[in-house]
């Protein structure tokens, strides 16, 4: 995490002046702009999705943080200009798939609170299996655990779980 | 479900089909409702557990920006705090030594002492100490002092001497932008605003992965203290020092102090200031060996 936040630290000053300069927008959004782009690059990394870097950090970054900015300010005023911030978007598709889809204020709201009901065990769990997208090898040997088995056993359990808790949420929230 | 049907399904969120194995998964999630709600329910298990580390990844870095717009800000603020409370200071100890050193009637005659110590003449405190003639009786001349306030008032004098609800420039809101501020934002508005009453009511409407979290429940407690429900504030902070989670741990163990102080438990403050008194690393270890010495 002490990389990430230097990550964060930075660039963020120089992010801000540069996205000044083309987006008409209150500090606020480039600073969530610029936590959006830094969480991606941490997802992206953590899942080996992002095993190579074809530009620099700063480049993936900025270029990240411009289309989350681009989605939020597609009707304010821009002024424009061209860097290689903009060759990297034009060039690889990637980035084409900033940001993730996020679901809406009410589910988002219902799936945090599902989240908030599963043991600490089991969200690590999970977290290792569909966050980090960690084999059950890996998770095995990072968590200790003596059988390949047991550990599905647990994992299969606990997503099972959250399934449910999920889906009474979703009850509760029609049934009102 | 079967296992091997949630593995084909993790399969695809995860982009690993070959493009007959995803014709076959698509067709199938047309063709099969069972398979489509559990496809669904998936992604939405899949969405939730990334949403719980995102909220935590970006709560972190929240909190170094604020930092670090803070470390900028620094050096424009003409007053920092320490000058403020410094010129407090001053100014408190500037008009006690007005009513304890200047010659108004409540020097001459003090209100707290008994009636036969008032028979006696007041003796102003520079002169309590002149030697007496010889002829005269050996009276122990009683030197002037301010009034003695009882166990409960000191309590409320302490309390009221060293509490102030912690702030420091990682709570400081940040300027938001388009978006309508969160029930966080505003809860830790009214905190920042000194607007306990209101951020208490705020906090209510929280969501739970915030009321749960102990840097939040922390700034719960210090509105409760500020507002005077000190017994509902201890459970707070011992809860928090229990589990060692939150970033103010030495804030909350000195607060527990005072709010032990301010519930009339006598004993229960003093361990608790002896406890920071005795951290080497808490920045109110001195504030807390004063208020131990005064209670002592």
């Amino acid at each position: 995490m002490e990389a990430l936040e230097s990550l964060y630290t930075d660039y963020r000053e120089a992010f801000f002046r540069w996205a000044g300069r083309r987006f008409q927008a209150p500090r606020q959004d480039f600073e969530d702009a610029w936590q959006e782009a830094v969480f991606a690059f941490y997802e992206q990394v953590a899942s080996r999705k992002l095993t190579t870097l074809q530009y620099s950090a700063r480049t993936w970054l900025f270029a990240v943080g411009y289309r989350r900015l681009l989605n939020y300010h597609r009707k304010t005023r821009r002024i424009f200009w061209k860097d290689e911030i903009d060759d990297a978007l034009v060039k690889d598709a990637v980035f084409q798939s900033f940001p993730e889809e996020e679901p809406q204020a009410e589910e988002r709201a219902t799936l945090m609170a599902a989240m908030q009901e599963v043991p600490p065990q089991c969200g690590e769990l999970l977290k290792q299996r569909f966050f980090l997208e960690r084999s059950i090898a890996e998770m095995q040997a990072a968590l200790g655990y003596q059988s390949a088995n047991a550990l599905s056993v647990s994992l299969s359990r606990c997503l099972k779980r959250l399934k449910e808790i999920i889906t009474d949420k979703q009850g509760q929230l029609i049934s009102e | 479900m079967e296992d091997k049907d949630i593995n084909l399904i993790e399969r695809y969120f995860r982009n690993e089909l070959t493009s007959a194995e995803r014709e076959a998964f698509e067709q199938r999630r047309a063709q099969d409702e069972a398979f489509r709600q559990e496809a669904e329910l998936h992604g939405k298990a899949r969405q939730a557990i990334r949403l719980k580390e995102k909220a935590e990844i970006r709560q972190m870095l929240s909190e170094r920006g604020r930092l670090l717009d803070t470390q900028k800000n620094r050096a424009g603020r003409s007053w920092p705090w320490w000058l403020g409370g410094g010129l407090a200071l001053l100014l408190g100890a500037f008009f006690w030594l007005q009513r304890a050193g200047g010659p108004s009637p409540e020097r001459q005659s003090p209100p707290a002492v008994s009636p036969q110590e008032s028979a006696q003449p007041a003796v102003p405190p520079d002169t309590a100490q002149a030697p007496l003639p010889t002829e005269t009786p050996p009276v122990k001349k009683q030197e002037w002092q301010p009034p003695v306030a009882s166990t409960s008032e000191k309590q409320e004098l302490l309390f009221a001497q060293y509490f102030q609800p912690y702030k420091d420039e990682t709570l400081e809101p940040s300027v938001r932008g388009n978006e309508e501020p969160s029930a966080s934002d505003q809860f830790q508005q009214l905190y920042w605003d000194g607007r306990y009453r209101e951020a208490l009511a705020q906090f209510e409407n929280l969501p739970l992965v915030a009321k749960s979290n102990d840097n939040w429940l922390f700034i719960q407690a210090e509105c409760l203290l500020a507002t005077g429900k000190a017994a509902a504030a201890v459970p707070l902070y011992e809860a928090i020092l229990a589990n060692g989670r939150s970033r103010f741990m030495p804030e909350a163990s000195w607060h527990l102090a005072l709010a032990w102080l301010k519930s009339g438990s006598l004993e229960k403050a003093k361990r608790q200031l002896a406890v920071v008194a005795g951290d080497a690393g808490s920045p109110w270890r001195a504030n807390a060996a004063a208020v131990l010495k005064d209670l002592q």
